[in-house]
């Protein structure tokens, strides 16, 4: 061979990675030249430098927990390396999905059609799944039933049990659990087994559990055995397997509802990723077997001791569920942060990589709106937005990751309409009344701040119409800590206990494969509904996608005409298996919306990572997001406004505002910055925009620079071709309207909408003179810019923001304006330098 | 091969590679919920195969699958986050770094810097070849490419490193 240092045979060479026979000959030659001798010892010496160097890199080892797979003996599991992180968390713990031909109480239905079967597959093959020792474990025997389809996880079927009963009736009481000698034997196989492994919890905080403890002894710790109560073990728990009572099995309709998305094809990106030998579901029509019909599985199997350590996020500690939770995921992220500041070391980047391949990601940055022009800009139009979701994350950021929220995450409309406001209901037949108010602006005194209010008509709960209600729950391997998955059971919870008979509500969960815990159940049988939410258990990888049309499928199998049809998803969105893309979701979303199931996003305990992907999915369902960080957070969504969440009353509900140049210089709406329309969009039926629940207020902020004030808009050259346009009118100079509102919605069912108009002429009415709603809506609004560093915050300082707010406080009989106040106070103390612009 | 011997051997698998299956989902993912449903999907992906379809290529094909995994969820958190640099770059880091540890960086870490200004397809093969320890072939199979591709990689990036190494020693001995 030639002499070549540069030659990446001798790189390989020199970092073994040749075989004999061509080995020898290398070997030879480096052996007689000494060039390529330096050469490759250089090179291998750089090599195992390199490899030392990156090993260095630290991993977050007390976050990293085993995953688990379906075990009958589940110590086994433990992996090298980490056990001592991960003991605690493995037994019993299986979170996957199997598959039941009995009609045992508990399971899921799951359609067939949900799923890409391979005849050929590993059918008939045969996991033993009993356990005798163990009662923890489902009995019967576990047989593949379908090979890996690109968009599943696992799919084991259980065989029946000679001696599981069959019910197929729902069962007015859950059957008994285990016996309390089964719980106290496997309590006691299970506190061996911690002790001979010493559970150690890494980041701190009390022992995830005692291994001394007695297990079972009624004095001792509560222990509930009814089945499908959580049994506590000296602060953690411990579920029970799923042997309670469950509902019969829902009769399966046809095809679920594949959007034109999620046709067979799309699911090609996610099969191709698996080596050659599995199935190719893209490229064949579904396979006979699929539309067959139903088969159930059971929920999950059983108890996850993961719970104890749901706590270790290390943050703030506050109280309650939320309290100092892992939502945040601090662990990994600050020690992210630190790593990278210590070595500037720089993980390899898979959005580098990815950037080939995918160009479409964006930020969804918000970024304030500016100052228009009313010459150049007349018309601002926008579309109501009735979330809320931003202020619980801005008041999980303050109050319990006890740092300032990131600048994207407030988004100020949102701030300012989590808050309710007087405005009086509408008169007439109008589902929304509309009311405007102007005064000087607070923090930018010679500008005009106005307000446009909306409220939607008032509905009782006994008149509400029935409501059929799909929860889609998800339940996978992210959703375990306590702000997670126990929280949405509670929230879930409250709502059912406000539902009547007329209500019918159906349980779905997602997780590595998607099932029906409940299927539609009349309210009167309450206690059904909450003993299926009770069971619930994290577990598994997530698949939005196919839960998502599940709910839809038995939201429109179950649809209440007149009535509110609507899937409740409860997630932290972390869709990470499945349908992986966005549009064929949005477009499936949007379908249904066409078709009167609407989608209400509720999130829970996340980073707020995918809070984009969350509010986007709603807004495209017809449906409301909100975030839900504790009970009271659920209280005030689920129970106190129960009517707007769940009845829409107006729909693509538009607002376009046309400024008077006569009395307005420039213009600029406060928030609102992702529901910006063109204004050739407000006359346009076709444009979805935001809706409008019973009760609801929507308040919206613009600051309006009077003529002859600086007017802050960016300079323009003067236009070659054409005369700038001038308020030449006398119309315009006559009137002494400042703005006309016009309004555009559309019936919840209806296709065309109805215009509403409100001149309004501003009176100069001065801040001392305002309303008291006016002033806290501003505050609010003030806090947010704030908050964001806003170039136009003018004036405004948390301390001035206290000032007013407290000025517009008023009698806040249910407590909401006083929380503020401590999200203000928190706020001060995290955001020394606050000093107005 | 009858079932039990499947469960034995995907379960082997897993009790080997978990450990460094995690990591590498870490590593490219930097959540580490993340990165347990991602290995967590890849072993029940494994129980999908025969284990003669995958038999001598076990290690790769885990590699392969993992990655994939990450990158999908990578890929659409990218997408749909708002928030993840940002919320990176704007908190405060929770403490200061430990003296030692920037003295550590100093010497050696210097590499890993370098490392990291490779560019995306050889920072992969450099980290799959020196931090996971996978052959050529594995890392062939891995990202799809054929084993003489993997090799120029490194050799070249091998080389650039090594002449930034030189570069930065001469700038700092300079200074």
């Amino acid at each position: 061979m030639p002499c070549d240092t540069n030659d990446p045979r001798l790189t390989a060479y020199a970092l073994g990675e040749w075989d004999e026979p061509d080995r020898s000959e290398i070997e030879q030659h480096v052996a007689g030249c000494a060039v390529c001798r330096q050469e490759v010892e250089r090179l291998r010496e750089l090599a195992a430098t390199l490899s030392r160097e990156l090993a260095k890199e630290p991993l977050p080892m007390a976050d990293l927990r085993p995953v688990q797979l379906p075990s009958r003996k589940p110590r086994r599991m433990v992996f090298r390396g980490l056990a001592a992180a991960a003991c605690v968390l493995i037994l019993g713990s299986v979170g996957f999905v199997i598959s039941k031909h009995a009609r045992e109480p508990d399971r899921i239905v799951r359609p067939k059609t949900l799923e890409w079967y391979d005849p050929e597959a590993e059918l008939g093959k045969s996991y033993a799944a009993t356990d005798p020792d163990n009662p923890w474990l489902p009995r019967g025997s576990v047989v593949i039933t379908g090979k890996y389809s690109g968009n599943q996880m696992f799919d084991f079927a259980e065989i029946p049990h000679a001696d599981s009963a069959p019910s197929t009736h729902l069962p007015a009481t859950p059957p008994p659990g285990p016996s309390p000698e089964m719980i106290a034997k496997s309590l006691r196989q299970r506190n061996e087994w911690l002790q001979r492994f010493g559970g150690k919890q890494q980041s701190g905080g009390a022992p995830m559990a005692r291994p001394q403890a007695p297990p079972a002894s009624p004095g001792a710790q509560p222990t509930r055995v009814d089945g499908s109560q959580p049994i506590t073990i000296n602060g953690g728990t411990v579920s029970l397997p799923n042997q309670g009572a469950g509902p019969a099995p829902l009769a399966p309709a046809s095809q679920p509802n594949a959007g034109p998305g999620l046709a067979p094809s799309d699911l090609k990106t996610e099969t191709l990723t698996l080596s050659g030998t599995g199935p190719q579901p893209g490229a064949s029509s579904p396979p006979a077997a699929v539309a067959a019909g139903v088969e159930t599985f059971t929920g999950r199997v059983p108890a996850d001791t993961q719970r104890m350590g749901g706590g270790m996020g290390g943050m703030g500690g506050g109280g309650g569920m939320g309290g100092g939770m892992a939502g945040m995921a601090p662990t990994a992220k600050d020690w992210e942060r630190l790593t990278m500041s210590r070595a500037k070391l720089r993980p390899i980047q898979p959005g580098a990589v990815l950037e080939k391949e995918f160009n479409t990601e964006a930020f969804d940055r918000v970024v304030d709106n500016p100052f228009l022009d009313v010459l150049k800009n007349p018309l601002s139009t926008f579309s109501i937005d009735v979330d809320t979701a931003s202020y619980s994350i801005v008041r999980r950021f303050l109050m319990q990751g006890n740092s300032l929220p990131p600048k994207d995450t407030v988004r100020i409309e949102e701030l300012v309409n989590y808050f309710t406001y007087d405005y009086a209901p509408p008169k007439d037949d109008a589902p929304f009344a509309a009311h405007i108010e102007a005064a000087d602006c607070p923090w930018q005194r010679e500008h005009r701040l106005v307000r446009i209010g909306l409220k939607g008509r008032v509905i009782a709960d006994d008149d509400r119409p029935a409501s059929n209600l799909v929860f889609l729950l998800d339940v996978s391997g992210s959703m375990q800590p306590a702000n997670k998955v126990p929280l949405v059971q509670q929230a879930m919870s409250m709502l059912v206990r406000k539902l009547g008979s007329r209500d019918r509500v159906a349980i779905a969960v997602y997780a590595g494969a998607s099932g029906l815990v409940l299927p539609s159940t009349s309210c009167e049988q309450q206690e059904t509904i909450l003993a299926a939410l009770d069971r619930l258990q994290a577990g598994g990888s997530t698949n939005g996608g196919q839960g998502i049309q599940l709910a839809y499928q038995v939201a429109k199998q179950n649809f209440v005409r007149g009535g509110t049809n609507r899937v409740i998803l409860c997630t932290d969105g972390d869709f990470n298996v499945g349908i992986t893309n966005r549009g064929d979701l949005t477009r499936l979303i949007e379908k249904e919306a066409a078709g009167g199931v609407f989608l209400t996003v509720l999130g829970f305990g996340m980073g707020n990572l995918k809070d984009a992907t969350l509010e986007q999915l709603a807004d495209k369902g017809n449906g409301n997001y909100g975030y839900i960080d504790s009970p009271a957070e659920a209280r005030k969504l689920l129970v106190e406004q129960l009517g707007g969440t769940l009845v829409t009353i107006a729909k693509d509900v538009k607002i376009q505002v046309e400024f008077n140049p006569a009395h307005a210089a420039s213009y600029r709406l406060i928030g609102y910055e992702n529901r910006i329309l063109r204004k050739e969009d407000f006359n346009d039926d076709k444009k979805d925009a935001g809706e409008i629940g019973a009760g609801h207020t929507v308040t919206a902020l613009y600051e309006v620079v009077p003529p002859g004030q600086p007017n802050g808009t960016a300079a323009v050259d003067p236009l070659k071709y054409q005369q700038p346009p001038k308020p030449s009118k006398p119309a315009a100079a006559a009137s002494r309207e400042l703005l006309t509102l016009k309004l555009r919605y559309k019936q919840p069912e209806g296709q065309t909408s109805t215009l509403i108009e409100h001149p309004f002429t501003d009176d100069g009415e001065k801040w001392s003179a305002s309303s008291r709603d006016f002033r806290f809506a501003a505050a609010v609004a003030a806090f947010g810019m704030v908050l964001r560093g806003s170039p136009y915050k003018g004036h405004a300082t948390l301390d001035s923001v206290l000032e007013w707010a407290a000025e517009g406080k008023g009698p806040d009989r249910q407590g909401y304006r006083s929380e503020f106040f401590t999200l203000l106070d928190r706020a001060k103390s995290l955001l020394p330098a606050d000093r107005p612009k | 091969m009858g079932p039990k011997s499947d469960e034995a051997w995907v379960r082997a698998l897993l009790a080997e590679h978990q450990g460094r299956l995690m990591r590498y989902a870490w590593r490219l993912t930097r959540n580490a919920d993340t990165a347990h449903d991602v290995v967590q999907e890849t072993f029940l992906r494994l129980c999908r195969q025969r284990p003669a379809d995958v038999a001598g290529h076990e290690l790769a094909w885990l590699y392969r699958v993992c990655r994939q995994r990450a990158l999908d969820v990578c890929r659409k958190e990218r997408r749909m986050s708002v928030l993840s640099r940002e919320t990176a770059e704007n908190r405060p880091s929770p403490a200061p770094p430990p003296e030692s540890a920037i003295e550590n960086a100093e010497g050696g870490a210097q590499l890993a810097q370098l490392v990291a200004r490779l560019d995306p397809q050889q920072q992969e093969v450099v980290r799959l070849k020196f931090t996971e320890g996978l052959k050529y072939r594995e890392i062939a199979d891995v990202l799809g490419l054929s084993t003489s591709h993997v090799g120029v990689l490194i050799h070249t990036a091998l080389k650039q490193l090594r002449s930034q190494l030189a570069t930065d020693l001469a700038n700092t001995a300079g200074d």
